[in-house]
C-alpha cells in the first residue's frame, strides 16, 4: 500500500481520536497543572505539580483508592463465577431459553441511575428487602456506614452479572458439540469436561469480560452517588471522590480534580497491566 | 474385541420423523462393519445410538452380551472417531491421546509409555509436541486415532473419519484404518456415505435408506446379488445400468425384451426362478454393471448375449474406455435416480460401458455389446425387489 492509500484509510480514525482522546487527555494533564476553581473560570494559574502533592498527602485519596480496589477484588471475580454459572445453566435449557435470557439481562439493560435507584428503594425504609430482614432478625435496617459498601457492591454484582452471563453464553454456543462428546466417550465425568472443555473454550471470553469489568469497576460512580452520596466518605471511589472535589459548590477544585483523574487513569493501566502482558504473550505466541 | 447386537434399534421424533426404523444386526467379536448410506439415511444416529450420545426410543444395544440401556457413554468402554477429528485445542498430540489414560488415573509413567507406544505406530513421535492447529489434516485425523486405540475398547466407532481430507490421503488412510483394526482385532463399526470406503474397508457392508436396513453381507454379495434395486445402484461406481424390460417365457426358458431386442436369461438351478416365473409377461427391471459390457470384437464373450445401440460418447481413461450408448429402451428413473444426469439430459435411454481400451468403437457407430447372462439382475418394477 501506498503512503497515500495508506494515510487515507487512517486519517479518518486519527482524526477521531485526535479529538476525543488525545485533545481531552492533554488539556486534563496541562489542567491538573493549574489552580482553577469552578467558580471563577477565567483564570488557570501554574502551579505545576502542587495538585499532585496535595492529592497524594489526602487521607481521602488513600480511603477511595483502597475502596475502588477492594470493590474491584470483590465483586469482579464474583461477577465472573456467577455469569459463569448463571451461562452454564442456561445453556442447558432447552424451553423458554429467550425469557430466561431477557429477564437475566433486565439489571443490565434498565438505566444505571433507575437500577441503582429501585435497588436502593428495596433499602430504604419500608422497602422490600430491609422489611424482611426487619421481619428475620427483628432489627431495625437502616442503611449507614457499616453496611453501605455491602451494599455497593451488591448492586455491582446485580448490575454487572448479565454482561458477564452474557459474554461467555455467547462463548458456550460456540462449542463444538463434538468436543462435548468426543470427551464422554473418552471417560469425562461432568466436572472434567468442564474443566478440560469448556474452561479452555472459554478463556479469551474470560480474559475479554475481566478486562472490561475491572475497567468498569474501577470508574464506579452512579451507585456510589446514589447510596452514599455526601454521607459516608468511606465508602466513596475514586471517582465519587473526584466529583465531590471537583464540583463541590464551596470547594469546586477543578485543578485539583483533574489531578485526581490523571492518577486513577494510571491506576487502570496499572490493573490491566497483567492483562495487557498476557494479551501481548499470547498475540506473539500465536504469530509463531 | 467384543459381540455387538443390534436389537430392533429406533430412534423417532416428536414431529413424527423416524431417524432409525428397527435396526437389528450382530456383529462377531472383531468384525469390521461398514454402515453405508447416503445423507440421511440413519447411519450416524444408529452410530450415535450405540455410543450412548443418543437415547433410543425403542430396542436396545447389546455389547458382549450386555445390555446397555441407560449406561452412560462414558461408561460403555467404546471409542469414538468424528468427522471432525473433535480434538482438545489447548493440548499438545500427547496430551490429547493420553486424555482417556489420565480421565482412568494410569500411573505417569504408564501413561507416557502407552502414548508413546501408539504414537509410533501412527508416526506422530515427532509431533508430540505440537498443538493440533499446528498439524494437517491427515495428521489430525492419526491424533483422532490415537485417542480412541490407546485404551484398547471393547467397540470401536467411526463417524466419517476421512471424508474431511483428500482423495489421496483418503486412500492411504484406509488402508491404515484397516490395518491397524487387524492388528487390535477391535470390533469396528464404520460409517460412511461413500460406497468405495465402505467396500474397500468392511468385513461386512450394511446399507441403509430412510432409516431402514437394505441388505447386510460381504462387499461380493452386496456386490453381487443386490436386494433391490436401491442397493444396486447405491453399490459399485459407474453405477449399475438399469431399464424397463419385459419378462417372456417359453417353456424353460426365459428371456427379456429391452425396446425391440430380446436377450435370453440364464438362471442357476436353485435361484429362486419361482418368482421370476410368477412374473412372466410382466414389466421388471433390467440391471446390468457397465463393466459386464464388453465389446465382443476385442472381448469375446463366450456364450454371450448381445445388445446393440449408438455410440455418443467415448471417454478414454487409460485403462478402459467408457462408451455412453442410446439404446431403444424405457430408462428406469425410480425414486432413487440421482445419477445419469447425462441421461436425463438426452432424453434418450443410454447404458453405461466400460469396454477394453483396444475397442475401436467410434462416436456415431452402431456396436454391439456382449454380456454374460448371469451377469443380468432382474427387480420388481413395482416393489423393487431382487427377482433373481
Amino acid at each position: 500500500m501506498n503512503r497515500r492509500a495508506f494515510t487515507g484509510f487512517v486519517l479518518p480514525s486519527v482524526s477521531v481520536m485526535t479529538f476525543l482522546m488525545v485533545i481531552p487527555l492533554v488539556t486534563t494533564v496541562w489542567l491538573s497543572t493549574t489552580d482553577l476553581f469552578l467558580r471563577d473560570l477565567s483564570s488557570a494559574p501554574f502551579v505545576g505539580l502542587k495538585n499532585y502533592r496535595e492529592v497524594l498527602s489526602d487521607p481521602n485519596f488513600w480511603s477511595a483508592t483502597r475502596f475502588t480496589l477492594f470493590f474491584v477484588g470483590v465483586t469482579v471475580p464474583l461477577e465472573m463465577v456467577l455469569g459463569l454459572i448463571f451461562a452454564l445453566l442456561l445453556d442447558r435449557v432447552g424451553r423458554f431459553r429467550s425469557v430466561y435470557l431477557a429477564a437475566m439481562l433486565l439489571p443490565f439493560i434498565v438505566t444505571p441511575v433507575v437500577g441503582t435507584l429501585l435497588f436502593r428503594n428495596l433499602f430504604s425504609r419500608g422497602g422490600l428487602v430491609s422489611w424482611l430482614i426487619e421481619l428475620v432478625t427483628g432489627n431495625l435496617f437502616v442503611v449507614d456506614a457499616s453496611n453501605v459498601r455491602f451494599l455497593i457492591m451488591l448492586h455491582a454484582v446485580w448490575h454487572v452479572t448479565p454482561f458477564a452471563f452474557v459474554a461467555i453464553f455467547a462463548g458456550l454456543q460456540t462449542l463444538p458439540q463434538e468436543r462435548i462428546e468426543a470427551a464422554s466417550m473418552d471417560g469425562a465425568r461432568f466436572f472434567d469436561t468442564f474443566l478440560h472443555v469448556t474452561l479452555p473454550h472459554l478463556k479469551s471470553v474470560l480474559f475479554f469480560v475481566a478486562i472490561i469489568s475491572i475497567m468498569d469497576s474501577y470508574r464506579v460512580f452512579d451507585s456510589v452517588f446514589v447510596f452514599a452520596g455526601n454521607r459516608f466518605d468511606n465508602s466513596h471511589t475514586l471517582s465519587v471522590y473526584n466529583s465531590v472535589e471537583a464540583l463541590d459548590a464551596k470547594i469546586g477544585r477543578l485543578g485539583k480534580g483533574h489531578a485526581i483523574a490523571i492518577l486513577t487513569i494510571v491506576g487502570i493501566f496499572a490493573a490491566l497491566i497483567p492483562f495487557l502482558v498476557r494479551s501481548y504473550k499470547e498475540q506473539i505466541a500465536d504469530r509463531t | 474385541m467384543a459381540t455387538l447386537e443390534l436389537d430392533r434399534l429406533t430412534k423417532s421424533f416428536g414431529d413424527g420423523f423416524v431417524a432409525l426404523d428397527s435396526l437389528s444386526l450382530s456383529l462377531a467379536s472383531g468384525e469390521f462393519l461398514a454402515l453405508v448410506g447416503p445423507s440421511g439415511c440413519g447411519k450416524s444416529t444408529a452410530l450415535r445410538l450405540v455410543a450412548g450420545l443418543e437415547t433410543a426410543s425403542s430396542g436396545e444395544v447389546r455389547l458382549a452380551g450386555k445390555p446397555l440401556t441407560g449406561v452412560a457413554p462414558r461408561d460403555r468402554d467404546m471409542s469414538m472417531v468424528f468427522q471432525n477429528y473433535a480434538l482438545y485445542p489447548q493440548m499438545t498430540v500427547f496430551q490429547n491421546i493420553e486424555f482417556p489414560l489420565k480421565l482412568r488415573k494410569m500411573p505417569k509413567d504408564k501413561r507416557v509409555a502407552e502414548v508413546h507406544r501408539v504414537a509410533e505406530l501412527l508416526q506422530l513421535m515427532t509431533q508430540l509436541e505440537k498443538k493440533p492447529a499446528q498439524l494437517s489434516g491427515g495428521q489430525r485425523q492419526r491424533v483422532a486415532m490415537g485417542r480412541a486405540l490407546i485404551r484398547q475398547p471393547q467397540l470401536s466407532l467411526m463417524d466419517e473419519p476421512l471424508s474431511n481430507l483428500d482423495a489421496q490421503l483418503r486412500v492411504q488412510m484406509r488402508g491404515d484404518i484397516r490395518a491397524l483394526q487387524r492388528e487390535f482385532r477391535t470390533t469396528t463399526v464404520y460409517v460412511t456415505h461413500d460406497q468405495t470406503e465402505a467396500m474397500t474397508m468392511g468385513d461386512r457392508v450394511a446399507v441403509l435408506r430412510d432409516g431402514r436396513l437394505q441388505q447386510m453381507g460381504s462387499p461380493e454379495e452386496v456386490f453381487g446379488r443386490p436386494k433391490n434395486l436401491f442397493v444396486a445402484r447405491f453399490i459399485g461406481s459407474p453405477s449399475m445400468n438399469l431399464v424397463y424390460g419385459q419378462l417372456e417365457q417359453s417353456g424353460e426358458e426365459n428371456s427379456l425384451r429391452i425396446g425391440s431386442q430380446s436377450i435370453k436369461l440364464i438362471t442357476q438351478p436353485g435361484n429362486q426362478s419361482g418368482r421370476l416365473r410368477s412374473h412372466a409377461g410382466r414389466r421388471v427391471v433390467v440391471g446390468i454393471r457397465p463393466h459386464y459390457l464388453k465389446d465382443p470384437i476385442v472381448t469375446p464373450v463366450p456364450n454371450g448375449e448381445v445388445i446393440q445401440g449408438v455410440v455418443r460418447l467415448r471417454e478414454s481413461l487409460g485403462t478402459e474406455t467408457v462408451l455412453h450408448i442410446a439404446v431403444d429402451a424405457e430408462r428406469f428413473g425410480g425414486k432413487t435416480s440421482s445419477e445419469s444426469e447425462e441421461v436425463t439430459l438426452a432424453n434418450e435411454t443410454r447404458l453405461i460401458a466400460c469396454v477394453d481400451p483396444a475397442s475401436r468403437a467410434q462416436e456415431g457407430e452402431t456396436v454391439r455389446l456382449a454380456m454374460e447372462p448371469s451377469r443380468l439382475h432382474v427387480f420388481d418394477a413395482e416393489t423393487e425387489e431382487s427377482l433373481l
